[in-house]
């Protein structure tokens, strides 16, 4: 029988290198049916929390080590040294940042909107409430009740405009019954009365999410900047904001078709299937790729959610949210910013958001009034 | 994704070129089978994360050293097969481990052929993700496409999207320990 200290002597050799060929054999032969037949004791919430862990630490490329002709005794006195001084600049750093998120926090977005009317005339809507109704008698809230000012007469028949600020949302269901979700910084345009008109037409600025109750015999049109996107009994969303790269449109269900408006000589016009985004660029060229809608619907269920998405990206849908503008540090290597990969609630704070993406990232922030800054 | 759709030979060769998105794509093909393989030979949770992420963090240093003699998935199952040995002869061995050597010594079939004991090795991990249970599986299969979202997860699971929130949370807690150790130790 082999012995434990034998055993341990035969596993020390294999480390240093020093087996026999046969003690090789033996030692990989016998690992070849260690265990083989066992079944993975791990719970699947333990495997899931363990893979993140390995995710979260091998996420950071490891720093290349080479060693020059220096003695490494030196060399790692100096890499101490740095070390030592990394730690502490990153200590009082993050000392500094804490305190500073604390301190000038700001509030989530919330609902928030105007409404026009044909002759300029703009009301506020009411933030206790999320959304309006346009009706046979006006525009009223969802719970029921009367928007002050504004009767059935002086919106008869004639073109609305329901906006949203910077760190604003608010819903409406249209004359059609179709529902709309407008994001923050977004506005959509549409009659009060669909009635005697040979389509539904509206337009947007921004990004909205759309329940479109069907009517093959008055098709629902939503024009945006570069595309006419058509229902064809669905639900989507668009996102067409002006200082985003792509215009971008999901399918969620059913199916739509979406035309490009800025090449004019070919136009071009696209068929969705649900999960199917179509994305189009300043010159109208036309990507498609099939997405998760449930990262696209993020924003409509109250969350962030980043998936594989670059930092520039997700500090824009913050800014819009909070309100808030976002700079970067001179020198901060936007092309080594991290990519996040994630939910976070949007009701949280500001600070909670960005101390979020600091542990997920390797970036640091400072809010100063409205102003984040991304730092190193 | 283009990376998506390289072979593994492909990656080798852009790793070996010091392709960060190369290395990205490798690590996510197969952190999980070597995760879930190791844990199964020491059925240890910490020190198989840590092994796992040593294996990765060399093959991104030596990325220019390692010559990879067959082929992509050959050289991490060597890996992880060395990496394991290397921690049973670092620790106090564990009582199971010796009566399984024991046993193996007594009425084991020793396999002198090194290619056939490689084959063997790959032939015992892919059975080893065959075997898992669906929704294991699922996770396996969520984590190689680097796409976990609490919704997704939350479904794939059958938990409240809160009790996978409370997961996430553990698991940044676990990583923020480890990471004031290394900062202690630093100073």
């Amino acid at each position: 029988m082999m012995q434990k200290e034998e055993i341990n002597e035969l596993l020390q050799k294999k480390q240093a290198g020093n087996c026999t060929p046969e003690e090789i054999n033996f030692l990989e032969s016998w690992y070849a049916q260690w265990n083989k037949d066992l079944p993975l004791s791990l719970t699947e919430e333990e495997l899931f929390e363990d893979l993140f862990i390995i995710k979260k630490m091998t996420s950071t490329l490891p720093a290349e080590r080479k060693f020059s002709t220096l003695s490494q005794k030196l060399l790692i006195a100096a890499s101490l040294l740095v070390m030592i001084s990394v730690g502490l600049y990153f200590y009082l750093h993050s000392q500094r940042t804490d305190y500073n998120l604390a301190l000038h926090d700001i509030q989530p977005g919330s609902n928030k909107a105007t409404v026009t009317l044909a002759n300029g005339q703009k009301y506020d809507l009411k933030n206790l409430t999320s959304g309006v109704v346009v009706d046979k008698s006006g525009l009223e809230y969802n719970d029921g009740t009367a928007i002050n000012g504004i009767g059935s007469t002086e919106i008869a028949a004639q073109q609305l405009v329901l906006a949203t600020p910077r760190g604003g949302q608010y819903q409406i269901t249209l004359a059609d019954g179709t529902k709309v979700w407008l994001n923050a910084a977004s506005s959509l345009k549409f009659l009060s009365s669909f009635a005697g008109q040979k389509e539904r037409r509206v337009e947007l600025t921004g990004e909205a999410y759309f329940e479109v109750i069907h009517n093959a015999k008055q098709p629902f049109r939503v024009i945006s900047t570069g595309q006419i996107a058509e229902d064809l009994g669905t639900s989507f969303n668009i996102n067409c904001y002006t200082d985003e790269p792509l215009s971008k449109t999901t399918l969620v269900e059913g199916s739509m078709q979406i035309q490009s408006l800025k090449n004019t000589q070919n136009v071009k016009t696209v068929v969705l299937k649900p999960s199917q985004q179509v994305s189009i660029d300043a010159e109208g060229t036309i990507t498609s790729r099939l997405v998760n809608t449930a990262e696209t619907l993020g924003w409509k269920n109250d969350n962030f959610i980043f998936d594989g998405e670059d930092l520039n990206s997700s500090m824009r849908k913050i800014a819009r949210w909070y309100n808030v503008d976002v700079v970067y540090e001179p020198g901060l290597k936007v092309a080594s910013t991290p990519v996040l990969d994630g939910l976070v609630s949007r009701k949280s704070k500001l600070s909670e958001v960005l101390k979020w993406i600091e542990t997920v990232s390797g970036v640091r922030f400072k809010i100063e009034g409205r102003r984040v800054t991304v730092m190193q | 994704m283009p990376y998506k759709r390289y072979n593994d030979q492909e990656l080798t060769a852009l790793l070996k070129s010091g392709d960060q998105l190369a290395y990205a794509e490798i690590y996510h093909r197969y952190h999980a089978t070597l995760y879930i393989h190791a844990f199964k030979r020491l059925q240890l949770r910490e020190e198989c994360r840590d092994l796992v992420h040593e294996l990765f963090t060399t093959l991104w240093i030596k990325r220019a050293e390692i010559t990879f003699k067959s082929t992509l998935s050959g050289y991490l199952y060597t890996s992880v097969r060395n990496k394991i040995f290397d921690f049973l002869a670092k620790q106090k061995l564990k009582k199971t481990y010796i009566q399984s050597i024991q046993d193996f010594a007594e009425n084991g079939l020793v396999t002198a052929d090194y290619l056939v004991r490689q084959n063997q090795l790959k032939a015992i991990i892919d059975q080893e993700i065959a075997n898992l249970p669906p929704r294991t599986r699922q996770i396996f299969e969520l984590s190689r496409k680097n796409f976990l979202s609490h919704q997704e997860i939350a479904k794939v699971l059958n938990l409240s999207e809160q009790t996978v929130k409370t997961t996430i949370n553990n698991a940044l807690k676990v990583l923020r320990t480890r990471l004031g150790s290394m900062f202690f130790l630093s100073l």
